[in-house]
């Protein structure tokens, strides 16, 4: 048996309940949202550290702010994380559970580390890191577990890419490695892509801080400008820094692939051109660059994350791996479920998001009370549905009673 | 089959359920919280009174701790800790539920957008507003259990699924409304024990309101979740509750559960109706760990009577597939791997390994061994349910003996048949033999 074999035959028996693409274009959109979060938080960590050590007084104001953003962003990339987690063990099962197998001990490590992370995180904001107090050690610990993390997911995600290493991997002279504690792969560069934009990330963030709080009097306009400025520059830094990296990592790649002739890798390096061209102009009036910034920030992380799963897509063709030959056994009901779920869904954070925007801004009487009343009618309602399907299919199948 | 991981002393099942056991605690805080929050903070509007709402800060700054730390995180934990203990089995699980855990997970979104805008905006937006970003959460946290129990429920009644493949008959299974309905009620239970440990926090007088407004809804739901769980209770297959009656074990774990149950009950009436005064910060604490124990053997409890499957007449706790589905063209597996073997389908090994050879044949016994065995039993001599021990407890003086043991497992209510071909058999035979040397 083959490694390609192997692979096939370790596809699920029950097959796909959705063609396959469906899965792989949630899989690329939640984990550009999941990694966009990631870098946030990153970034918020490096800066409250650069803040905290900082004399200048604006970068220590902007650290107490900061300690609120990274607790924060520390559980939206973790609930954003849970998506593509879920899609890629649908269409990649084979490759996710062998090299998470293999490393047992390190992908629950990994989870270790991310709790620890982020308790480290709330211990420095609780101790008046708000307030500007606190020891910003918590916060070098915590990106330190919250980096070492990354490098297992990394780890893991490169051991996927060789399948026909795995043997190697799983018998060390004749003995079967049964303890799961080893990890079995690093790709400096692969793993650099992923962490260098957390400043352009924070960056970005920091434009879009300076334009949020103007004309609120929450704070100076000198350190709002400050902010942003500073927000500008370190996107416009690490955006050339990811360019250089993304340029080395390319030359690494094998060369059959001719990874710079594909058409994510280009509409990716485009986009990147675009945005650094526009960061260039942008150092003059940052804020007013905010929204356009953010918008090709977020495009180019997302053509990033498209062709890094065309380059996965070469890798596993490789080892004899195609996942349009994966069986479909359709499931149309639970997919509009969640099509139907998610809309709502987007009705309701909208909604969340508006309250918290105004508020944000010392806005108390904050309104938007149809779109509030609308997201209660649509969650009661969402329960009707269900407890209805349920009911009747309880009593078509007679298990209610 | 994947790769298989050995835990030593605990086997890699135990892991899922220290994991699973422990996530109950902040999840069913998470879905229950902020009803009975929210109806606090409600009062305290009403009655004009900030005190409630100091409560409700605190409330809420525990639940962002310890459940969206904690709460989310073991969450995940299951998962990995199945991904790498029962990988089919959490592989089979998602095949059939990925919408049905992407649906979950909308609603994930939206508990943790309104949980952090409630926490900032107390005091900041108008009261109606806040009240509505509370009830909104606790409505997605609810549905959250709406779905998550359909896919628990799935795992031990897999009902009209076995025949049709349909999400839905397998979601909407015979255990699923009755154990919605005791999760969703003892939910106010273990909400109430962690609002008692907050409430003994306060200093003002407004403690002992709080604490009856607490116990009384945490009494009302540990009653109907004892009236649902008795339903619950008679759902179950007929081979659940023979193991039940029959494993001592899974004996002494009902009476820890229904004595947690009684003694939390207890105390909630005593707080609710004649002693609020009673609501001591370390008595609550104490009875958070009761409670914990006592979670810890229901779900101990739900996860043995499954036995052998992962999932009940599919999938075996050794990750073969026991059944024909047809209408997923999915075919049993345990005989065709006695046929063919089970070597041939490690394609994770070498290809030296994966031919038995007098060089490799106590290697490749310890493999087929580790696969049929380390899901559930330790392969240390101390541990749970320890195969060494077990092994000794035969007697057996010589490898056929165990081999004979091992071509009858099938006919033990809880041990699935061995997978593995004749030749194979022998091997982990010789290979257990020489363990317990």
């Amino acid at each position: 048996m083959n490694i390609g074999t192997y692979l096939n035959a370790m596809r699920d028996a029950a097959g796909l309940p959705s063609p396959a693409f469906v899965f792989d274009f949630f899989l690329v959109l939640t984990f550009a949202l999941h990694i966009l979060l990631v870098n946030l938080m990153l970034g918020s960590a490096l800066l409250i550290l650069y803040g905290r050590f900082s004399a200048n007084e604006h970068a220590k104001r902007l650290s107490q702010s900061l300690s609120r953003l990274l607790v924060n962003s520390i559980s939206w990339a973790i609930v954003l994380g849970v998506a593509p987690l879920l899609f890629v063990q649908v269409i990649y099962d084979p490759f996710w559970y062998t090299a998470n197998t293999l490393s047992a001990w390190w992908a629950l490590g990994f989870l270790g580390f991310i709790i620890l992370g982020f308790v480290l995180a709330y211990v420095f904001y609780l101790n008046g890191g708000y307030e500007g107090k606190g020891s910003p050690l918590w916060v070098l610990l915590s990106l330190a577990f919250l980096i070492l993390a990354g490098v297992i997911m990394h780890s893991l995600a490169v051991t996927q890419l060789y399948p026909e290493k795995w043997p190697s991997f799983a018998v060390i002279k004749g003995v079967y490695q049964s303890s799961g504690s080893s990890l079995h792969g690093f790709e400096l560069f692969r793993f650099l892509h992923f962490i260098v934009p957390s400043l352009a990330v924070v960056g970005v963030w920091l434009m879009f801080y300076g334009n949020y709080f103007k004309g609120t009097g929450k704070y100076s306009e000198e350190y709002l400008s400050y902010v942003a400025k500073l927000g500008a520059k370190l996107a416009l830094y690490a955006s050339l820094g990811q360019a250089v990296v993304g340029f080395i990592w390319l030359l690494t790649l094998p060369t059959e692939f001719s990874f710079f002739t594909n058409p994510f890798f280009i509409l990716a390096f485009l986009s990147a051109l675009v945005l650094l061209g526009v960061l260039f102009k942008a150092q003059g009036n940052p804020s007013g660059f905010a929204k356009i910034c953010a918008f090709l920030l977020g495009l180019t992380v997302l053509l990033m994350g498209a062709a890094r799963e065309a380059l996965r897509t070469n890798y596993f063709t490789k080892a004899g791996y195609r996942l349009a030959d994966y069986p479909v056994n359709p499931s149309y009901g639970s997919l509009i479920l969640f099509l139907a779920t998610f809309v709502i869904g987007l009705i309701v954070l909208l909604y969340t998001a508006l309250v918290a925007y105004r508020s944000g801004q010392g806005i108390k009487e904050v309104g938007y009370e149809g779109l509030g009343r609308l997201s209660v009618i649509l969650l009661w309602g969402w329960i009707l549905v269900m407890v209805f399907i349920g009911v009747i299919i309880s009593l078509k199948n007679g298990t209610l009673f | 089959m994947y790769p298989i991981w050995e835990v030593p002393y605990l086997s890699s099942a135990l892991v899922i359920g220290l994991i699973a056991s422990f996530h109950v605690l902040p999840s069913h805080l998470a879905v229950g919280a902020l009803w009975v929050t929210v109806f606090i903070e409600k009062l305290g509007v009403e009655r004009n009174r900030p005190e409630y709402l100091a409560f409700v800060k605190r409330f809420t700054l525990l639940l962002l701790i310890f459940s969206f730390i904690f709460g989310s995180l073991s969450g995940i934990g299951i998962w990995y800790s199945a991904t790498v203990s029962s990988p089919r089995g959490i592989s089979a699980l998602i095949h059939n539920y990925v919408w049905g855990w992407a649906t979950e997970w909308v609603f994930f979104l939206i508990e943790i957008a309104t949980i952090y805008a409630y926490y900032y905006t107390l005091g900041k937006v108008d009261p109606k507003t806040h009240i509505r970003l509370g009830y909104i959460y606790a409505i997605a946290a609810w549905i959250s259990m709406i779905i998550i129990t359909g896919i628990l429920a799935f795992m031990l009644t897999p009902g009209k699924w076995l025949e049709s493949g349909n999400f839905f008959d397998g979601f909407f299974n015979p255990t699923y409304f009755p154990q919605l309905f005791t999760r969703t009620f003892l939910m106010f239970g273990i909400a109430g024990i962690y609002g008692l440990l907050i409430a003994a926090t306060l200093k003002h007088e407004a403690k002992y309101e709080i604490t009856k407004i607490i116990s009384r809804f945490a009494f009302g739901g540990m009653i109907l979740g004892l009236i649902f769980g008795y339903w619950y209770y008679h759902k179950l297959p007929k081979s659940a509750l023979e193991l039940i009656n029959g494993l001592p074990y899974l004996q002494i774990l009902s009476k820890i559960a229904l004595l947690a149950w009684g003694i939390l009950t207890l105390y909630f009436f005593l707080t609710a109706f004649i002693f609020p005064q009673l609501n001591h910060f370390i008595l609550s604490f104490l009875l958070i760990l009761l409670t914990f124990l006592g979670i810890l053997s229901a779900e101990g409890i739900r996860e043995g009577v499954r036995r052998p499957y992962i999932i009940f007449d599919f999938m075996y706790s050794h990750q073969a597939i026991a059944r024909d589905l047809p209408a997923k063209k999915i075919k049993a597996e345990v005989e065709t791997i006695q046929r063919e073997g089970l070597l041939v389908r490690l394609g994770y090994l070498p290809e030296d390994l994966r031919k038995i050879t007098p060089e490799n044949r106590l290697e490749v016994g310890r493999i087929i061994a580790l696969h049929n065995c380390a899901n559930c039993h330790s392969f240390t001599p101390k541990g749970v349910r320890p195969l060494p021990v077990l092994v000794k407890k035969l007697a057996p003086q010589s490898p056929e003996d165990i081999d004979a043991f091992l071509s009858a497992l099938g006919s033990f209510p809880y041990m699935p048949p061995f997978i593995g071909n004749d030749e194979e058999r022998k091997a982990v035979a010789e290979y257990l033999f020489k363990l317990i040397q």
